[in-house]
């Protein structure tokens, strides 16, 4: 009885502790104070500034059209190369195997250096382009992850079963591996999407001043100091997560 | 007829790859590799020839001293998010499937909301006009406020705050496929709860504590944003010096030769993780 | 039957390596068109990977397999005559029933007209024409393995293999199955090859049966022959109990030859197989229900010519026959099946029961003593 109270109390306060500065963040972003942690009223004016500012909105679109891009180039190179890990021998193909972890946990910052230098080496200007490859370079491998524990779920008589019912490899992969791992692949396009809108660190390296996104806004924003609209988009970005995080796990659930 | 379309399509699936991680993986990395034994200089960044100037700089008690206190930030922080996050993990995965989902989301949410945000939203919290402080003041804790922010304090709060998940969500992984049946099985041969809890699920658990700590460890070492945020000018990550000596220094050789350690120590770390992982799957096998 | 076995599928001296690991040895086999063949064998013996041979999911390491006189063993296996029912079905589980059948038809690209009426018609056969909408995951295991059947048989292959298809289903359903697989075969009149490790399934399904053993094919034939004539001691122990004795052989006439079997003289019929001599040793094989048991009441007197005294050790019920075994006095242990004759009410025994144990004469397998 103790314990169990106890083991409630525990997982309370570390919940509290991974939400409380967001609550913190969403109460002040209605506080009419401008400069201040001291709540001086109640304000719904940085939203309409938020709403206002031109530049920020451009680079919030900029950010999706991005994520967009990138999740869905991620997912056809992501889904592409697990088939073709699963289904081919091929020499080089552990290295293969192996890098790709390394690149999952690869720290972002090596990433993006290494990606930038060789987009200077290759000539490709910085850019809506070099963005797209980097976010797909980083995000591909958890596509092929996610594909790839699918794939292995998927016994391999299925496709051997559909071989001797006279299926091409062609026929294999269009009418039973494909319709096998599609939810698999559309995991693997919201995670993609996830990690490109949040990333920070690569886009800081890769990104070009013609081309600005939301993150790199938003780090110039509170690199800046503390501003009440940081916190009205702090709220705003909050709510739009969790929308799309619930619809998502209705999706998911509701398929099943 | 049909042979060869599946030759052409295993072909031609087969270059792409070799392409693609030819260029966008294996390239850059040969690149920052060779930046390293590259000579600093001002306009071009980088000119022959080719030498070790880079890799002993990093010797320079200054830069050590620098890089070595983001390493003990790191395992501290790595260090706490074990301590807080394995109970916990384990905690919620004894509830009933439905609830450990919820739960599970729970840590999700915030860790899909934007990363800059989320530190930026401690500030409140930890400024001297913020949420602690505040409390602190109110019962009479403290006479004056304290100075959290823009503190090596701040910084480990927020490379907590910003990576308990990364810890929580391999546990989970693991513990959640822990078969029940083994820590009744252990229950059944007399096991009290403490020792199943030792004996049994922790060494199951294994790749799951080595897998979280590896995902902490990382970026708590080059996640310089927060501590451009938290810890204000005092406080440098690895990632901070890195990025400084490209940007701002304009060394690239130094900073590639950081970047050459770094994934050096990368590197081992997921080799000691895959001996770690294979053991405990051969041994499952092995059941 | 009467017409003589004309040769579909011919193994020519089949060896198949896995890395260093031989899992096929020199097989040859021949498997006539419209027979129920039986590959029967421990797990690990070979017989799995020599149905995926026929499949094309294997090529061999070196040998022929010739269907109709032409060679296929390089053919991948959507280019050969022959079908799969597969040991988990290996169903299409994002396919209704339906789909499933006809998914073999749809890749050859018949019209969806045709597809239709063939998919129906080859799931009234199965007795699964109502589930068609289903998907697999909403049958049972008995009604998967038939749509697993027709999925096969609809693609008219001039083999169909099956690997261990009964395998996960119960008992009783089990059962139901071997008899209703055998008359699909005979309806459609399509080669079989089975795969199974189960004597009894083998036994009373099958045309003839080839009994596997470490890559190598130890006997084939029909079951009777496979169960009465056992060739070596592998097979005569692998399918069904037998009882074996050592014997020395002592003098061969014309016919027959003398032996001491325990200590007792016998004159036995002489083999056909292979030569004896005399001072020869051999195995003499004995299934237990061809033992005769006849109760001991006066333990003193001698036993008669022909039989073994022993005491019963222990019994097991097993309804129909009751199980005994019989430790004789020169240490062998015996296990006879008597049939219950409830007339008799002599037949009921009890542990540590003195009893004479012998057999019916000429019932007895002779093999050499390796």
């Amino acid at each position: 009885m103790v314990s169990k109270l106890l083991k409630s109390l525990y997982i309370a306060v570390v919940y509290l502790f991974l939400y409380m500065p967001l609550a913190v963040a969403i109460v002040f972003s209605f506080n009419d104070a401008s400069n201040s942690n001291a709540w001086s009223g109640f304000t719904t004016k940085w939203y309409a500034s938020l709403l206002h500012d031109q530049s920020l909105i451009k680079s919030a679109v900029r950010s999706l059209f991005l994520a967009a891009s990138s999740a869905t180039v991620s997912t056809v190179v992501g889904t592409i190369m697990a088939i073709a890990l699963h289904r081919y021998r091929f020499i080089g193909q552990k290295v293969v195997f192996g890098s790709l972890s390394v690149i999952m946990m690869s720290p972002e910052i090596i990433q993006g250096i290494s990606l930038a230098m060789i987009f200077i080496v290759l000539g490709i200007p910085l850019g809506f382009t070099t963005l797209l490859l980097a976010h797909t370079v980083f995000c591909f491998p958890f596509v092929t992850m996610t594909v790839l524990a699918r794939l292995k779920g998927v016994s391999r008589t299925l496709a051997e079963a559909a071989a001797d019912l006279g299926a091409n490899d062609v026929s294999i992969v269009r009418r039973i591996l494909i319709p096998l791992i599609v939810p698999a692949v559309f995991a693997g396009w919201l995670m993609s999407f996830t990690l490109s809108i949040d990333d920070v660190i690569i886009s800081f390296f890769v990104s070009g001043k013609s081309y600005e996104i939301l993150p790199l806004k938003i780090y110039s924003m509170v690199r800046t100091g503390i501003q009440p609209d940081v916190n009205a988009l702090c709220a705003a970005l909050f709510f739009v997560t969790f929308a799309v995080v619930m619809i998502s796990y209705r999706l998911v659930r509701d398929r099943k | 007829m049909l042979k060869t379309a599946d030759n052409f399509c295993r072909t031609a699936v087969l270059y792409f790859i070799f392409i693609w991680f030819g260029v966008m993986v294996f390239a850059p990395n040969l690149l920052v590799l060779l930046a390293s034994f590259l000579t600093k200089e001002p306009v071009w960044f980088l000119r022959l020839p080719l030498n070790l100037q880079a890799y002993r700089a990093l010797g320079d008690a200054a830069l050590l001293t620098v890089i070595l206190k983001s390493v003990g930030l790191a395992f501290v922080t790595t260090l706490f998010c074990l301590l807080i996050g394995y109970p916990f993990t384990y905690f919620i995965a004894g509830f009933s499937k439905e609830t450990r989902a919820l739960f599970l989301m729970l840590i999700v949410v915030p860790f899909w909301t934007n990363s800059l945000i989320r530190n930026y939203a401690l500030i409140a919290v930890l400024s001297e006009d913020g949420l602690i402080n505040a409390f602190l003041l109110h019962f009479g804790l403290i006479a004056e406020p304290l100075k959290l922010l823009n503190t090596t304090f701040a910084v480990f709060v927020g490379m907590v705050y910003t990576l308990l998940p990364f810890m929580i969500l391999p546990i989970y992984a693991v513990l959640e496929k822990i078969d029940r049946s083994i820590v009744e099985a252990a229950a059944d041969l007399g096991a009290g709860p403490f020792e199943v809890f030792y004996k049994i699920v922790i060494p199951l658990s294994f790749p799951g504590i080595v897998a979280g700590c590896i995902m902490v460890f990382l970026p708590a070492l080059t996640l310089f944003y927060v501590s451009d945020i938290l810890g204000g000018a005092d406080v440098n990550v690895l990632g901070s010096i890195i990025r400084n000596k490209f940007m701002i220094d304009h060394d690239w050789p130094v900073g590639a030769a950081i970047s050459v350690a770094l994934t050096a120590f990368m590197l081992v770390l997921l080799h000691l993780y895959y001996k770690s992982g294979n053991t405990v799957e051969q041994e499952r096998q092995l059941w | 039957m009467e017409t003589t076995p004309h040769p579909l599928l011919e193994l020519k001296n089949v060896t198949k390596f896995f890395g260093s690991n031989k899992v096929l040895d020199d097989v040859d086999l021949t498997i006539n068109d419209g027979e129920f063949l039986t590959l029967l064998g421990p797990s690990g013996c070979g017989k799995t990977t020599l149905l995926r041979l026929i499949a094309g999911f294997e090529r061999p390491t070196s040998g022929k397999i010739i269907m109709n006189g032409k060679e296929i063993s390089h053919l991948p296996p959507n280019r050969r005559f022959v079908n799969t029912v597969f040991q988990q079905y290996a169903l299409f589980p994002h396919m209704t029933v339906f789909d499933n059948v006809a998914f073999g038809l749809q890749m050859k690209g018949l019209p969806d007209e045709e597809i239709e009426i063939e998919v129906f018609s080859a799931l009234e056969k199965v007795k699964m024409h109502q589930f068609y909408l289903r998907y697999p995951s909403e049958l049972s295991s008995g009604q998967q393995q038939r749509v697993a059947m027709a999925r096969a048989f609809i693609n008219n292959p001039k083999v169909l293999l099956l690997d261990e298809p009964l395998s996960a289903l119960d008992y009783k359903l089990r059962q139901e199955m071997q008899i209703e697989l055998k008359e699909l075969q005979r309806d459609l009149g399509v080669t079989f090859v089975y795969v199974t490790h189960d004597q009894e399934e083998a036994l009373s399904m099958s045309d003839r049966v080839a009994v596997l053993n470490e890559g190598m094919i130890e006997q084939v034939g029909t079951p009777i022959q496979i169960y009465e004539e056992p060739k070596n001691m592998f097979v005569a122990k692998f399918v069904g109990e037998i009882n074996v004795f050592d014997g020395m052989i002592i003098k061969v006439e014309a016919d027959t030859f003398d032996t001491i079997v325990e200590g007792m003289f016998y004159r036995l019929r002489k083999p056909s197989t292979f030569d004896v001599s005399r001072g020869g040793k051999i195995k003499v094989l004995l299934r237990p229900e061809d033992m005769v048991v006849s109760k001991v009441n006066d333990p003193e007197a001698e036993a008669p010519e022909n039989a073994l005294r022993g005491v019963i050790s222990h019994l097991v019920y097993k309804g129909r026959t009751i199980d005994l075994w019989i430790q004789t006095a020169g240490g062998n242990m015996v296990m006879a099946t008597q049939f219950f004759n409830e007339d008799d009410p002599e037949i009921i025994y009890q542990a540590d029961d003195v009893v004479n144990v012998s057999w019916i004469k000429d019932w007895e397998v002779i093999l050499p003593d390796a």
